[in-house]
């Protein structure tokens, strides 16, 4: 069998187990509930078939393109582009833990996260420099909320492709609402202090952007 | 591919996002016409351009699927009313069956699709939205179809294509030209066996057309 015809009749386990790994996380079912269960599941099904097409057409463009087409459809409804590139990856490792070569579904899946990466501008610095800014923040706020900040760095780079502040506030929020908070002044202060790596250029957005989500959480704002 | 954007387009997506049918059409055969512009010009630079749009607005959760529905209902019956109105190249007296893959739902390019052909001058029979393949080779010799054009415009259905290809292929003559076309058409193999593969737009799958069909280029 190729693997374009694995792929296509290992579908439904690799959509399991890649389901099942993201999900040992429980913030996946407290951030988006029941529906993001069964989205969740839908896309996992979609990255399998795009990716099954991509091995057969030989064609790397294919993949990047889905990926590139589904990353707005999910970053201006409350998930960041780092959490599409988790996806992405845990349908990968899945595919490989299926027993289905790996080496041949590798290019595809390069191409895609490159074309998750934004073309240019204020948007294509932040996710350029989230790997840098990362642990500067986690040494403030520690190294355990390291994931929170690179979803963070993520929804910024996000909100400013999209022109849209919300995307980032209402994850802001939602980490604020955890008990015990995940996000409060202390953090957002790190992540603007961080931003002295930046180019003004980069950094004045962003800063504005972490201004504005530490209004939404400031207790006065309540 | 990025055209530049008609000036009558953003009303045109204004009238089909609030729903407003008589402006959608006013917009396209009043204003379109006495600007003295052509039917394919509206069909393709203001028709098919607002419903890319529309589907990227889609994309940013900035209109919903309902709202989508409800403008590709409106520019379905806008691009009825252009049908009459293109301009017509002499006959080539050969027909061109359209048809979407089975389970294929989109068939908006498809339709454009098949109405420029027609003003290139080929005669067309469009099936619209999913035909099941069985259904094809009695409707090819029942409308004495020269070629087949299937749309997939969704990429998980190039698989469904290629099969329906292969089984065609059993049931017409081997000269007969099969022609895959839509957006999908990128997941498509070149080199896919008894088929042509279209990438481009309707203007392309006319060029292939005659070329396959062996008739001359009429402007």
């Amino acid at each position: 069998m190729t693997v374009a015809a694995d792929l296509a009749a290992r579908k439904e386990a690799i959509v399991e187990r890649s389901f099942a790994t993201m999900y040992a996380d429980p913030f996946w079912r407290e951030r988006f509930g029941e529906r993001g269960e069964r989205y969740t599941r839908e896309d996992h099904g979609y990255h399998v078939s795009y990716l099954s097409e991509a091995v057969r057409a030989g064609d790397a463009a294919v993949f990047a393109s889905y990926l590139r087409w589904l990353q707005p459809v999910l970053t201006s409804r409350g998930m960041c582009t780092k959490h599409l590139e988790d996806s992405l990856l845990a349908v990968r490792d899945a595919i490989v833990a299926e027993g289905i070569d790996g080496a041949e579904i590798e290019v595809h899946v390069e191409a895609a996260r490159a074309a998750l990466r934004y073309p240019h501008g204020v948007a294509r610095s932040i996710q350029e420099a989230a790997s840098r800014l990362a642990p500067v923040i986690t040494t403030r706020v520690g190294f355990e909320r390291t994931n929170d900040v690179l979803h963070l760095l993520s929804y910024v780079a996000d909100a400013i492709a999209l022109a849209n502040d919300d995307v980032l506030v209402r994850h802001v929020r939602w980490l604020a609402d955890r008990t015990p908070p995940r996000a409060d002044g202390a953090l957002l202060d790190s992540m603007v202090e961080a931003s002295a790596a930046l180019d003004p250029e980069v950094a004045a957005p962003y800063g504005r952007l972490i201004a504005k989500a530490g209004l939404a959480i400031a207790p006065e704002a309540a | 591919m990025s055209a530049p954007i008609h000036p009558l387009m953003s009303r045109y997506l204004a009238a089909v996002l609030s729903g407003d049918r008589d402006e959608a059409l006013r917009i396209v055969l009043e204003e379109g016409f006495r600007k003295g512009e052509s039917a394919r010009v509206l069909d393709l630079d203001v028709v098919a351009a607002t419903q890319r749009e529309i589907g990227r607005l889609w994309q940013e959760n900035k209109i919903s699927v309902a709202d989508e529905h409800q403008a590709t209902a409106i520019s379905q019956i806008v691009l009825s009313h252009l049908y009459p109105s293109l301009e017509r190249a002499a006959r080539v007296h050969k027909r061109v069956l359209v048809a979407c893959v089975e389970g294929e739902l989109h068939d908006m390019a498809a339709r454009i699709a098949t109405d420029l052909l027609d003003s290139y001058g080929f005669d067309t029979t469009f099936l619209g939205a999913s035909c099941p393949t069985k259904e094809l080779p009695p409707k090819i010799r029942q409308v004495k179809a020269d070629a087949l054009a299937l749309s997939v415009t969704m990429s998980f259905h190039v698989h469904a294509a290629e099969e329906a290809v292969r089984w065609l292929r059993t049931e017409l003559p081997a000269d007969f030209p099969i022609i895959l076309g839509g957006e999908a058409a990128i997941a498509i193999p070149t080199s896919i066996e008894g088929a042509i593969v279209s990438r481009g737009t309707a203007a392309d799958l006319a060029r292939i057309l005659r070329e396959a069909l062996d008739v001359p280029e009429v402007v």
